[in-house]
C-alpha cells in the first residue's frame, strides 16, 4: 500500500454507526495498524445501531426495530463480534453477558407455515447438516466452493429426501446420504450417462436416484460441462422423478413437501446448465436480471412449487416485495441463489442465532466500549445534511473529484463541549436507552417538552450546524448511512454522477413494520404445543413469527413474562409525495398498530388457539403493561390495551430495508471504487458481494470500506467475498 | 487545497470479487479459441434468452448512462434517434399490414423482466394446479408462452367487389377484422410515385351479422398505371385491419 | 473439394460484382433528386470511396441462395450501404477520426456541423429504396423488411450508446462478454444479422423463421469486427484507412484493450486508466505507442486473434446448421466462405 510520508494519523469521519460504520471502525482502528487512523463516528441521535438499534423501555423492555436474527453463515460478522467479545473482556461474575456465547444461541430453522388441504396451518422442519466449528472461527474456513460444488450438495440433498419416501417411516431419521458411487474417469461417467440415456425411463425411484447420484458427480467434478448431456440426463430423469411422486403427493403432506423442495432443485440444477453458470466468470450473477421464482419456472418448476410455503418464507425472510407490495415479490435471481446456497450448506453451528438481548446491547454497546478504548470518537446528535463535492474547475490535471465538505445539523449539545455518555445500566449490563438522556444535554429539559425526535427524518429542529472541511477535520470520509437517506444527502454526486442517479434509481428501499407482545402465559397455555419457533410465510401482514421468551428474564418485570412474541413483515410503500409530510410518521405508526390489532382479532387464532376466548375474540387481558405489571386486571381492559405494547413503523428513510430487485445489482456501488478518491461508501446498499440486505453484507461493505482505505484486511480474507 | 498534499486512497488492485475461479482469466500462453467459442455462445444464448425486448429508450441503461450535457453528443443522438423514430413514423403512416402479424413471428422466449406473478398465499391449495410438463429442450429457449389473445378472425365469408373501371384492374385486399369490428375506412389509395393521383372514394361496407364486407371502388378513366394501395382502418377505434391494393394495367 | 484458395477468390469476386451493383443503384439514389449540388457532392462523399460492400453483399447473396431474382434485393442492399455511411460519418465525429479510406474524414474536411447533417441526410435517404420496394416487392414485404429495418435501427442504437457510455465514463471494469454483447448490437445487427435476414424475407417471401440466422450472423459479424480491430493495430500507415493505432488515439473499448487491462499490473491499469479518461487531444503519442507495445507484451493481440478464430469456427458450425436445406449455389458457397474470409482478409 501507500508508504507513510506523514507524520501524523489520517483523520477519518465514519458517518453512520450502523454495522457498515462499526465495521469499518472496528478494522482501521487493530492494534496492528499502530494508529494510522483516527477516527471519528457522526451518528444522529443518542445511539448507535442504525436499523439494529434497540433500546430500553418501561420495565427495562428491549424495543427492537425488528426481528435480528443472525444466520450460521455470517462469517464475517461473527469473527467480528468474537474478536469484539475477547478484546472487550467483561467480567463473567458481575455481567451476564460476558463472552460471545452469552450473547448469541443457536437456533434452528423450525419453522415454514403451511397451509395443508385439511384446512389446517401446520408447521415443518428442514433439517441440514452444518460445518464444521462455529460461526467466525479464526482461519477463514470457508472452503472454495465453486456453483458445481453448490450443486452437487443440492443433488446430495435430494438423494436424501427422496430416500425418505422410499422408507416412509415418521419420525425414523433419515440416513446419511450414500455417497454415489465412482465411475472412475470423467470419461466413463458420461458413457455411463449416455447409455442409461438411450435404455430409456428410469423405472423406480431407486434407479432415480442412482441417476441422480451419476449426475452428482458429474457436477461435482467434471472440468468441461457437455451441457447438451447433462441437461438432457437431467431432463430424462426429472421426467422420471416427477412421474413417480404424481401420484403420491395429492393425498400425502410430508410428500408434498418432500416434492416441492425436490422440484425447485431440480429446477435449479437445470437452470444452472441451460444458462452456463458453471462456467460463466460473473457466476450466478449471471442471472441477476430475472426474479428468483420466475427463473427456476422458466427452468420447470411448477406453479406449486414456486408457491410453496418454502420459497414464500425465503421471500419473507428477506422482504423482497416491491414497493411493499405483497402482489410483487421479486428478488434478484443469482443473489437469491447465492444467499440460498451460503445459508443452507454454509452454515457453522445452527441455521439461525438468536440474540440474549436486544441487538444493541448485544452488538453495538461493546463494539462502542472497545472502540472508546481504542480511542474512537463518538460525535452524537450530528446529523448529516449534505455531502459537498470540490469544483470540478479547480482539478489538478489527472486529479480525481473529491469530497470537500460534510455539512451537519447539530441535533443537540453537549454542556462545554463534553462527550455525550449514551449507555445506560441495565443489572450490571449496558445498555442502550429508549430516549436521549436530556440532563446531559444543553437546554435537555426544553427539548424534552418539546418533544424533539432525533431519529425521525421529519424532525428539522436543530441547535446549530457544523461543517467539517477535507484537510483540517478529516482527511478521508466512509459514507455508512443507511440506503434510503442517500437521496437526501448526496444531492451534488446525484447531480453530477449518473451512475449515483442510477443507483438511486435502482437500489430501491422498502418500509417495515414490527410488534412486539408480552405475554403473562406461557405459549403451551396460549395453545402452541411445539417447540420455540421463527415461524415465517404465515399470513399477512405479519408473515414472521419469532418466539423470544428467552428473554423474559433480561428485562426487568416484577414477575417475568411467560412468553414474548416479535412479528414483523414488510410495510406496503404510500407514493414519495405523500412521504414528505410532516404528519406522515404517526399516520404510519397508527397504521400499524391497526395492522397489529387486526392481527391479533384474527389471524393468530390459527397459531394460538387458547390466546382467544369461546366467543372468538382475542384475551386482551394477556398482554401484560409495563405501568401495571402487576395484575391482569389492572391497567387498560380491551383492545386499549394493546396500547402498551410495542409497535414501530419503520419509514425513517435510513431505516427502510434494502431490496435486491431484478436488474438492480448492477447499479450499485462497491466500496473499493475510487472515483472520489477520499469517499467510500459502506452498507448493505452497495455492492459488497454479498448484496443482500443483512448484517452479514454490511459488515462485509465495512471491512471491504476498511481495505480501501489501509489495504487491510486483504479481500481473500473477508469470506465469501470471492464466491459464485 | 494542493492535490499533493491532500490524503487519498491508494488505487484498488481490483474491486470486484472473483466469481469463478476457474473462469479467472490468466491464460498464459494457452489456447483462447474454446474461450472464445464459449464466450460467444454465452453471449448469443442470453441474448436470445431476453427475447426481443428491445429499449425504446436511447439510451442503455447497463452502465447507467445518461445523456451527456455535452451537445456534440446530443446531436449525434438526436441523428441516431430521427432514423429510427423516421422509421417507426412511417410504418405508422402505412399502418401495420396485419394487427399481430409480424410481432407474433418473434420466437416464444420469456423476456428477463418477466415475474412469476404474486404468491398464492394462504389459499388451500384445492386451487393450486397440477405441476406443468416440461418441454425437453436442452439448449432452445423455452416453449413460446401464450401470445396475446388472439382476437383476429378469419377474413368474412362473403366479400363482394363492385369495381366501376374502364380499364384491366387487379385488386388485392388484405383483411383481418376484429370480432369487434363494426366498420371500416380506407384512407386515399396512393402509388409511391408522388406525381401519381390518388385513386380517392373508396369505400366499405360491412354486414357484421352476415359476415359480409363489400368493396366499392372507382377507377377515373385517366388513371395512371401502378400500384395504388391504402390501409384499411376500424373506423371506430382508427386501427389498422389491413391492406388494400388496386393495380392498374397499362394499356 | 474446394480450397482455400478458391473460397477466398469466390468471396472477392462475389463482392466485387455485387458491390459493383450496389454502387450503380446507389448512385441513382444519390443523385435522383434535384437539391443543392453541392451538398449532393458531401452526400457521395463516403458512399463513393468504396469498401468491402460486405453488407450489400450478403443481402444480395443470401436473397438468391433463397431463390430471389438478382435484382429483387437490390434496393434493400442500397438501404443498408447508404446506412452504413451515415454510421461511418458519425462515427468519425464522435471518434475525432482524421481519416477515412485514405482521405480525411468529412468533418476534418467541412466541419462537425456539416458532418452532421450529412449523415443525418444520409440515414435518411436510406430509407427511400426501402419505401420503393412497395412498387417491386408489394406493399408487405416492403412493410416487412421497414419493420427488420426498424429493428436493425433500435440494436444499432443500442449498441453505439453502450460504446459511448463507456468512453464517456471512462469505463475500465469490463470483460470480454461485455465486448461481445456489445458488438452483437453495433456491428452485428446491421452489419450481418440484418442482411441476412433480408435477404432470407425477400428470398423466401416472407415464408422462413428469420432468427434461425441469428448465431451465424452474431458469429461471422463479432469475428469480422475483432479483425478490424486487429488491422487497426497490424497494419502500416495508410493502407487500413485510418491512421495508424487510431482505435488506441480514441481509447476504443477493443478485445485486446480489455485483455490489456485484465493483464495489466496495478501501476499500468491506473496509467491506462488515466490515459482513457482524457480527451483525445490530451493524449500523447508517447502514451499511444506504450499501450501498443503493452499489448504485445501481454499477448493481448494474439489472445484476440485467437477468440476470433473461435467465433469463426462457431459461425461455420452455425452455417452449417441453419443453411443445411438450402440448394447449392455460388451464393451459398459464398456465405459458407465469409467466416473464413473474415478473419483472413488483410
Amino acid at each position: 500500500m501507500q508508504a507513510m510520508t506523514r507524520q501524523h494519523p489520517v483523520e477519518i469521519a465514519i458517518v453512520g454507526g450502523g454495522c457498515a460504520g462499526i465495521t469499518a471502525a472496528f478494522e482501521l482502528t487493530r492494534p496492528e495498524l499502530r494508529g494510522q487512523y483516527r477516527v471519528t463516528v457522526y451518528q444522529l441521535g443518542w445511539r448507535l445501531g442504525g436499523k439494529g438499534a434497540s433500546g430500553r423501555g418501561p420495565a427495562d423492555r428491549i424495543q427492537e426495530h425488528g426481528l435480528h436474527l443472525w444466520m450460521g453463515f455470517y462469517e464475517n460478522a461473527f469473527r467480528l463480534i468474537r474478536e469484539c467479545y475477547a478484546e472487550l473482556k467483561r467480567d463473567p461474575a458481575t455481567c451476564r453477558i460476558a463472552d460471545w456465547s452469552d450473547a448469541f444461541v443457536p437456533d434452528h430453522f423450525n419453522g415454514v407455515a403451511d397451509w395443508s388441504p385439511d384446512g389446517r396451518w401446520s408447521p415443518w422442519t428442514v433439517q441440514l447438516p452444518p460445518f464444521e466449528g462455529l460461526p467466525g472461527d479464526p482461519g477463514n474456513a470457508l472452503p472454495r466452493w465453486t456453483i458445481g460444488d453448490y450443486l452437487a450438495r443440492s443433488l446430495e440433498l435430494v438423494r436424501t429426501l427422496l430416500a425418505t419416501v422410499q422408507e416412509p417411516a415418521p419420525g425414523a431419521a433419515p440416513e446419511a446420504p450414500q455417497p454415489p458411487k465412482s465411475t472412475g474417469t470423467p470419461e466413463a461417467l458420461l458413457e455411463t450417462m449416455s447409455r442409461l440415456l438411450e435404455y430409456g425411463r428410469f423405472a423406480t425411484l431407486a434407479a432415480v436416484v442412482e441417476a441422480l447420484g451419476l449426475m452428482e458427480v458429474a457436477l461435482a467434478t467434471l472440468r468441461r460441462y457437455p451441457e447438451n448431456l447433462l441437461i438432457r440426463f437431467h431432463d430424462a430423469v426429472v421426467t422420471a422423478v416427477r412421474g413417480q411422486f404424481e401420484k403420491l403427493i395429492e393425498s400425502n403432506d410430508r410428500l408434498r413437501r418432500v416434492w416441492e423442495i425436490v422440484d425447485m432443485m431440480l429446477a435449479i440444477i437445470r437452470g444452472a446448465l441451460r444458462f452456463r453458470l458453471l462456467t460463466d466468470p460473473r457466476g450466478f450473477d449471471a442471472i441477476d436480471d430475472y426474479d428468483c421464482r420466475e427463473w427456476m419456472r422458466l427452468n420447470g418448476a411448477s406453479e406449486r412449487t414456486i408457491n410453496s410455503a418454502f420459497i414464500r418464507a425465503l421471500y419473507d425472510l428477506t422482504f423482497a416485495y416491491e414497493d411493499g407490495d405483497l402482489s410483487r415479490p421479486r428478488v434478484a435471481a443469482g443473489q437469491g441463489l447465492r444467499a440460498a446456497f451460503r445459508a443452507f450448506f454454509t452454515y457453522r453451528g445452527a441455521f439461525f442465532w438468536k440474540m440474549r438481548s436486544g441487538m444493541g446491547d448485544v452488538v453495538f454497546a461493546p463494539f462502542y466500549e472497545v472502540l472508546k478504548r481504542r480511542g474512537v470518537r463518538f460525535e452524537f446528535f450530528h446529523r448529516l445534511e449534505n455531502v459537498k463535492l470540490c469544483d470540478p474547475a479547480h482539478l489538478a490535471p489527472g486529479e480525481r473529484p473529491f469530497v470537500e465538505a460534510l455539512e451537519f445539523d447539530v441535533q443537540a449539545a453537549i454542556p462545554g463541549g463534553g462527550e455525550y455518555q449514551p449507555l445506560v445500566d441495565v443489572r450490571g449490563l449496558p445498555c442502550w436507552p429508549a430516549a436521549p438522556d436530556y440532563r446531559q444535554l444543553v437546554e435537555g429539559e426544553r427539548l424534552e417538552q418539546e418533544e424533539w425526535k432525533f431519529e425521525s427524518h421529519w424532525e428539522r429542529r436543530k441547535v446549530g450546524t457544523r461543517t467539517l472541511r477535507v484537510g483540517k477535520d478529516f482527511d478521508l470520509v466512509i459514507l455508512a448511512v443507511g440506503g434510503g437517506a442517500i437521496p437526501f444527502l448526496c444531492k451534488e454526486l446525484m447531480e453530477r454522477d449518473p451512475r449515483w442517479r442510477a443507483m438511486v434509481e435502482r437500489v430501491k428501499t422498502v418500509p417495515t413494520q414490527a410488534c412486539q407482545l408480552w405475554m403473562n402465559t406461557d405459549m403451551k397455555e396460549l395453545g402452541w404445543s411445539h417447540a420455540p419457533v421463527n415461524l415465517c410465510a404465515f399470513v399477512k401482514p405479519f408473515d414472521t413469527w419469532a418466539d423470544m421468551s428467552h428473554l423474559a428474564t433480561e428485562e426487568s418485570w416484577p414477575r417475568p413474562p411467560g412468553a414474548l412474541a416479535y412479528f414483523c413483515s414488510v410495510l406496503q410503500d404510500v407514493p414519495e409525495e405523500e412521504r414528505a409530510r410532516p404528519a406522515f410518521p404517526e399516520e404510519q405508526h397508527e397504521r400499524v398498530r391497526r395492522n397489529s390489532v387486526r392481527f391479533l382479532e384474527k389471524d393468530l387464532a390459527h397459531l394460538w388457539p387458547r390466546a382467544y376466548r369461546e366467543s372468538g375474540g382475542f384475551r386482551w387481558e394477556l398482554l401484560m403493561d409495563p405501568s401495571a405489571p402487576h395484575g391482569e386486571s389492572a391497567g387498560e381492559a380491551g383492545e386499549a390495551r394493546f396500547a402498551s405494547q410495542y409497535w414501530t413503523a419503520n419509514v425513517n428513510p435510513s431505516d427502510r430495508y434494502t431490496l435486491s430487485l431484478p436488474g438492480s445489482l448492477r447499479a450499485r456501488i462497491s466500496p473499493l471504487d475510487n472515483t472520489y478518491d477520499n469517499l467510500t461508501v459502506a452498507g448493505d446498499w452497495t455492492d459488497s458481494g454479498f448484496n443482500q440486505g443483512c448484517v452479514e453484507a454490511a459488515v462485509m461493505s465495512g471491512r471491504l470500506a476498511a481495505h480501501a482505505i489501509s489495504g487491510a484486511p486483504k479481500l481473500e480474507e473477508i469470506a465469501g467475498f470471492d464466491h459464485p | 487545497m494542493d492535490p499533493r498534499e491532500r490524503v487519498k486512497k491508494p488505487e484498488p488492485g481490483r474491486t470486484q470479487p472473483v466469481r469463478n475461479w476457474g473462469a479467472v482469466f490468466e491464460r498464459p500462453g494457452g489456447n483462447s479459441v474454446p474461450q472464445g467459442v464459449e464466450m460467444g455462445y454465452r453471449v448469443i444464448e442470453e441474448y436470445l434468452r431476453q427475447g426481443q425486448n428491445v429499449a425504446r429508450a436511447m439510451w442503455a441503461p447497463a452502465v447507467g448512462g445518461t445523456p451527456s450535457g455535452d451537445g456534440l453528443q446530443n446531436q449525434m443522438g438526436a441523428m441516431l434517434r430521427s432514423f429510427a423514430d423516421f422509421a417507426s413514423l412511417w410504418l405508422d403512416l402505412m399502418g401495420k399490414a396485419s394487427a399481430g402479424g409480424a410481432t407474433a413471428r418473434e420466437p416464444g422466449v420469456t423476456p428477463a423482466a418477466g415475474t412469476a406473478g404474486p404468491f398464492s398465499a394462504g389459499v388451500a391449495p384445492s386451487a393450486a394446479k397440477a405441476p406443468k410438463a416440461t418441454a425437453s429442450e436442452p439448449t432452445e429457449p423455452p416453449a413460446a408462452p401464450e401470445s396475446p389473445e388472439v382476437q383476429a378472425v378469419a377474413p368474412p365469408s362473403h366479400l363482394t367487389l363492385d369495381i366501376d373501371s374502364t380499364r384491366r384492374t387487379e385488386v388485392s385486399i388484405d383483411l383481418r377484422p376484429r370480432a369487434s369490428d363494426r366498420a371500416f375506412r380506407v384512407h386515399d389509395l396512393r402509388a409511391p410515385e408522388p406525381a401519381s393521383p390518388r385513386i380517392r372514394g373508396v369505400i366499405i361496407e360491412a354486414v357484421p351479422e352476415e359476415d359480409r364486407v363489400t368493396f366499392r371502388i372507382q377507377i377515373p378513366d385517366d388513371q395512371p398505371p401502378g400500384l395504388y394501395s391504402g390501409i384499411i382502418l376500424d373506423e371506430h377505434t382508427g386501427l389498422p385491419r389491413g391492406t388494400l391494393c388496386v393495380r392498374v394495367v397499362a394499356r | 473439394m474446394r480450397t482455400a484458395t478458391d473460397s477466398a477468390v469466390l468471396v472477392r469476386e462475389k463482392l466485387a460484382e455485387y458491390g459493383a451493383a450496389t454502387q450503380a443503384r446507389m448512385r441513382e439514389y444519390l443523385r435522383g433528386r434535384p437539391r443543392n449540388p453541392e451538398f449532393e457532392e458531401l452526400i457521395a462523399d463516403y458512399p463513393q470511396r468504396g469498401g468491402w460492400a460486405l453488407r450489400a453483399s450478403l443481402c444480395l447473396a443470401t436473397a438468391r441462395a433463397f431463390g430471389a431474382y438478382p435484382t429483387d434485393a437490390l434496393n434493400s442492399a442500397v438501404a443498408i450501404e447508404l446506412l452504413h455511411n451515415a454510421f461511418l460519418v458519425h462515427d468519425d465525429v464522435e471518434d475525432e477520426s482524421e481519416e477515412r479510406r485514405g482521405r480525411p474524414t468529412l468533418h476534418q474536411r467541412h466541419g462537425v456541423p456539416t458532418a452532421i447533417n450529412v449523415g443525418d441526410a444520409l440515414a435518411i435517404l436510406s430509407l427511400r429504396p426501402l419505401i420503393d420496394n412497395a412498387g417491386t416487392l408489394g406493399v408487405r414485404l416492403a412493410l416487412r423488411i421497414l419493420e427488420e429495418a426498424e429493428r436493425m435501427a433500435h440494436e444499432s442504437v443500442e449498441g453505439q450508446s453502450l460504446e459511448l457510455a463507456w468512453r464517456q465514463h471512462n469505463v475500465v471494469e469490463l470483460r470480454e462478454v461485455d465486448y461481445l454483447q456489445m458488438v452483437l448490437k453495433k456491428t452485428c445487427w446491421y452489419t450481418t444479422i440484418y442482411p441476412m435476414r433480408i435477404g432470407a424475407l425477400i428470398g423466401t417471401r416472407d415464408g422462413v423463421e428469420l432468427d434461425r440466422y441469428l448465431r451465424f450472423g452474431f458469429f461471422v459479424g463479432a469475428a469480422f469486427q475483432i479483425q478490424d480491430d486487429l488491422l487497426n493495430l497490424l497494419e502500416d500507415e495508410g493502407r487500413y484507412g485510418k491512421e495508424r493505432y487510431g482505435d488506441i488515439w480514441e481509447g476504443k473499448r477493443t478485445l485486446m484493450l480489455i485483455h490489456l487491462l485484465h493483464a495489466a499490473s496495478t501501476e499500468e491499469r491506473a496509467r491506462l486508466s488515466r490515459v482513457l479518461g482524457v480527451s483525445r487531444a490530451e493524449r500523447t503519442s508517447e502514451d499511444v505507442s506504450w499501450i501498443r507495445e503493452r499489448m504485445e507484451e501481454y499477448g493481448s493481440i494474439d489472445y484476440a486473434r485467437q477468440i476470433a478464430h473461435g467465433l469463426a469456427g462457431a459461425a461455420q458450425h452455425e452455417f452449417s446448421v441453419a443453411c443445411a436445406d438450402l440448394p447449392d449455389s455460388p451464393d451459398k458457397r459464398f456465405m459458407e466462405a465469409l467466416p473464413t474470409w473474415v478473419i483472413e482478409r488483410s
